[in-house]
């Protein structure tokens, strides 16, 4: 069985886009200044299953080829999939995607989608990811989803990708999380050029 | 000239609040090490009202013989407040006029670095003027989901620079980071 994990890019002060995002402005107000690593190096990185390419540094090409590499499918929320616009119909590194949703967009609903729409919560499109992903890793996010999951107990690790940027305000990756302590392991630090890259293990309490 | 620098314990979700309540139990020889150091460097401290008031009410009653209480309770101490009338704590001088003349002053007198503890509504405001030479955070690798935030929502827009970087055994990761231009907006 694969792992599920969230990988999101947030800066010093603990924000993943600035404030006002939405589908005109995706990352928010000043919230491209988090991406300045995904074209500052002199490596390129091709997204699997977009036709984006990512020019980083070769720390940070490692880091990606390894952590989208492993990953065979993919949760996230549907204010994400609204933002992005269903990424036009090829989600995040091509891999069969589910979004959680109250109400199906029966647009996004034909023969060959590449999206699962999930009515019944985020454990059931954890499950179901698990089930296609098999010994693959599961990709969640973005804040949300990686919310709701820390609190269900469903993620095993996080990647958090440390710009070294104050945004003063935004969408915040840890909160909502009530008031239970969760412990972490440190398994992994690289430090690139512009980008922290960090990696920390839910400690599960059996 | 002098460097104002602010030693902070955070957890991963960013608070500051209460490190008696969590941090302590990650502290090691390394961690002591960069503490003997980094007191080693300074020669005076900083600190807003309300870790002023804690610190007051505990470091004073602790034995001597021991490096950190010896540190703390001779060492000058600046405190910022508009509220307070007077500090009674040894060596404490407070500064409640223009904060950011006076701590500029401070700044071009000799001497070595300016500490900054706790005091995350001081460290804040030095950020939003300019008056922060380094942040040191020591990442608790702890999600603790509430507490006070050492950056609040409603924070200054800065860029920095990542200066050094390092991990301790015990799970903590010590990042240096000095500020560098103000993000430009939009």
């Amino acid at each position: 069985m694969g792992k599920v994990a969230t990988g999101l890019t947030m800066s010093l002060d603990g924000f993943i886009a600035g404030p006002n995002d939405g589908p005109e402005n995706p990352l928010g107000e000043s919230g491209m200044r988090l991406f300045d690593w995904y074209s500052s190096g002199d490596t390129d990185y091709e997204m699997p299953g977009t036709e984006m390419v990512f020019r980083v540094s070769p720390a940070s090409a490692e880091l990606l080829r390894e952590a989208f590499g492993t990953m065979g499918a993919f949760v996230t929320g549907r204010r994400t999939f609204d933002i992005a616009n269903g990424w036009g119909g090829r989600p995040p590194l091509g891999v069969p995607s589910f979004v959680v949703t109250h109400a199906v967009p029966q647009e996004w609903v034909y023969e060959g989608s590449p999206f699962t729409f999930v009515t019944d919560g985020v454990e059931s499109a954890v499950e179901q990811a698990r089930a296609v992903a098999g010994d693959r890793d599961v990709s969640v996010g973005a804040a949300s989803i990686a919310q709701q999951c820390i609190r269900a107990g469903l993620l095993d690790e996080v990647h958090i990708n440390l710009v070294p940027v104050l945004l003063g305000e935004g969408v915040r990756l840890f909160e909502h999380l009530g008031d239970g302590q969760v412990e972490l392991e440190r398994t992994r630090v690289i430090e690139a050029p512009g980008v922290t890259h960090l990696t920390f293990r839910l400690v599960k309490e059996d | 000239m002098r460097k104002v620098v602010a030693v902070e314990l955070v957890s991963l979700d960013g608070v500051m609040g209460s490190p008696d309540l969590w941090a302590f139990s990650y502290s090691n020889d390394e961690m002591e090490e960069v503490n003997a150091s980094g007191m080693a460097a300074s020669d005076a401290m900083l600190l807003g009202r309300v870790t002023y008031e804690e610190f007051a009410a505990y470091w004073p009653r602790q034995s001597g013989g021991v490096p950190m209480v010896d540190y703390i309770n001779s060492v000058p101490k600046f405190v910022v407040s508009t509220t307070l009338e007077e500090v009674e704590w040894n060596n404490s001088t407070l500064i409640k006029g223009n904060i950011a003349e006076e701590i500029a002053d401070l700044k071009r007198q000799p001497g070595k670095d300016i500490t900054i503890v706790g005091s995350g509504a001081l460290v804040r405001s030095l950020l939003r003027d300019g008056l922060l030479e380094e942040l040191r955070l020591m990442v608790h690798p702890v999600i603790l989901g509430s507490g006070k935030r050492l950056f609040e929502d409603g924070g200054v827009q800065r860029a920095l620079k990542l200066v050094d970087s390092k991990t301790f055994g015990a799970g903590v990761l010590y990042l240096t980071y000095q500020p560098t231009e103000k993000v430009a907006e939009g």
